[in-house]
């Protein structure tokens, strides 16, 4: 997944990045609502992490720009604010989520997940593929009972693909799911990584389309 | 007498007290003018009455033959004398008098031009080098009764016009003040919490200051809640934002190193700034409860 931090605070935005990216997803972050504008309207997000407070402006304002304009990219407002009534104003506005600071980074790992498998059609993180076992939120996929260890970026590459079941993904979205590791991304990285899947989990999990891309095959 | 606490009442007497006032002296004033110059019109017809009969009595008196004797001159059809008069010689005798004149009101001659005794005003006058004698008489309370019967009619209307204006000023006191009470209504109305200004609109001049006073301080004490209201918030994002910061990043390390002896330092440090959290939140809660209370209150 691809994910858009818009946090004012480098401390906790910071923390905040590294969580998401040592979940395996890509990170974009920004502290101020102008970048936030232009990266929405530049790159496809999977889901945006907003901040209420931010230097140029309020967070809700926004993201209520954002609804008008048709984009229904999952938000989770991030923000200190913790009347009830703050956090009816922001849920109205179109945001999916709320956490209030200080949170724990763990709990804002499984909302994310939360929100992205919401979207994704199917609130049940334990998916049943052919004779694998997943549990995204657990982070495990099971083959025949037996367990298999994915990393990181095998994982970030999986995730893509069952959340679009049946759905032709381009080498350059595939990419796109592995920003966060961008410094090592070559040429080849998209085919060593599914190459793995397939080794891993079943030589036909994943399908070549040759030239157009990669889908999610039977297992 | 208790002095009304009511503006409309207390208008409502003190414009009246005044109005009974004003009246009762010009009626009194008047009355008095009046008095001085019925007097002269009395006074100048008496005068006329005496000088009008006198050459005619003076005729008859030395037309008649025989004895003198007292005539009496029977009217030509009976009715009330004001005037009445008598002819008299030098020594008393009354040589001719009106019907109904009573001997007993006239006293001694005493020289021609008015005189005056406890019950009438007479006029005299002489004529036949004082041989014949003529007082005419009108009694006081003829003219007591036309002074009271002037003072009745000027007083009259004050019976009756003065419950009508005062029911004229209350009217137009409760028409004036309609505003007042309609600023009061909703004034009344409006919850305790509602601290938005009051429409002054139709409300006299005099009292618009009061009401922009009022609107003034309604504005300066929601201005006060806000702050104590913002300043609740405010602490609250200035203290979570940093705290949320170091607890992330605790957790961060704790999750990144290998060191066991880092890690539980790590986890010590993220329970303490979880502990400070805690108590701010307490503080904060206790800050906006403060907040509620006052905006309660009022």
């Amino acid at each position: 997944m691809r994910i858009l931090l818009v946090e004012d605070d480098t401390v906790l935005g910071a923390a905040v990045r590294d969580q998401i990216a040592a979940d395996g997803q890509s990170v974009d972050w920004v502290t101020r609502l102008d970048a936030a504008r232009d990266a929405v309207r530049t790159t496809a997000y999977d889901l945006v992490l907003l901040d209420l407070m931010l230097p140029d402006g309020r967070g809700l304002v926004f993201l209520k720009a954002m609804r008008a304009g048709g984009d229904v990219t999952p938000v989770i407002i991030l923000t200190a604010l913790d009347q009830v009534s703050d956090r009816i104003d922001g849920l109205n506005t179109g945001a999916d989520d709320y956490l209030v600071k200080p949170f724990d980074l763990a709990e804002l790992s499984a909302r994310i997940g939360s929100v992205a498998r919401r979207y994704a059609g199917n609130p049940n993180p334990l998916i049943t593929h052919g004779g694998l076992e997943i549990d995204l939120a657990a982070r495990s996929v099971f083959r025949e009972g037996k367990p298999v260890v994915l990393t990181a970026r095998e994982w970030a590459l999986f995730e893509a693909f069952l959340a679009r079941p049946g759905q032709l993904l381009s080498k350059a979205q595939l990419e796109d799911k592995l920003y966060a590791f961008h410094a090592e991304i070559e040429s080849n990285t998209i085919e060593v990584h599914v190459s793995r899947l397939r080794k891993k989990l079943g030589p036909s999990i994943i399908e070549t389309e040759r030239g157009l891309g990669y889908r999610l095959g039977a297992a | 007498m208790m002095w009304p606490r009511s503006l409309q009442a207390r208008l409502a007497l003190s414009v009246g007290f005044v109005l009974v006032l004003l009246w009762i002296s010009a009626a009194t004033v008047t009355t008095l003018l009046l008095r001085d110059e019925i007097d002269e019109v009395f006074d100048s017809a008496l005068r006329e009455t005496a000088e009008r009969i006198l050459p005619l009595a003076v005729g008859d008196i030395v037309a008649r033959e025989g004895p003198v004797a007292t005539q009496r001159l029977a009217p030509i059809r009976a009715h009330d004398e004001y005037f009445t008069y008598v002819v008299r010689d030098p020594d008393g005798t009354i040589l001719l008098q009106s019907h109904e004149a009573d001997p007993a009101v006239f006293p001694a001659y005493g020289g021609p031009g008015f005189s005056q005794t406890a019950t009438h005003r007479l006029f005299s006058d002489a004529a036949l080098q004082g041989t014949i004698l003529i007082t005419v008489a009108e009694p006081l309370a003829h003219r007591d009764a036309v002074t009271r019967e002037i003072r009745m009619a000027l007083g009259l209307p004050l019976l009756i016009v003065l419950p009508i204006a005062l029911l004229a000023i209350i009217g137009a006191m409760r028409f004036s003040l309609a505003p007042l009470r309609r600023f009061r209504a909703r004034l009344e109305a409006r919850g305790a919490r509602d601290l938005s200004g009051i429409p002054s609109g139709d409300l006299p001049t005099e009292i618009v200051p009061l009401a922009e006073t009022l609107n003034a301080l309604l504005v300066r004490l929601d201005a006060a809640f806000e702050a104590e209201r913002s300043f609740a918030a405010n602490t609250a994002h200035e203290l979570r934002t940093p705290l949320a910061g170091a607890i992330a990043q605790a957790q961060r390390l704790k999750a990144e190193t290998g060191d066991p002896g880092a890690k539980t330092r790590a986890s010590e440090i993220e329970t303490t700034l979880k502990r400070l959290t805690r108590l701010c939140e307490r503080l904060m809660q206790l800050a906006r409860a403060e907040g509620g209370k006052l905006r309660r209150d009022t």
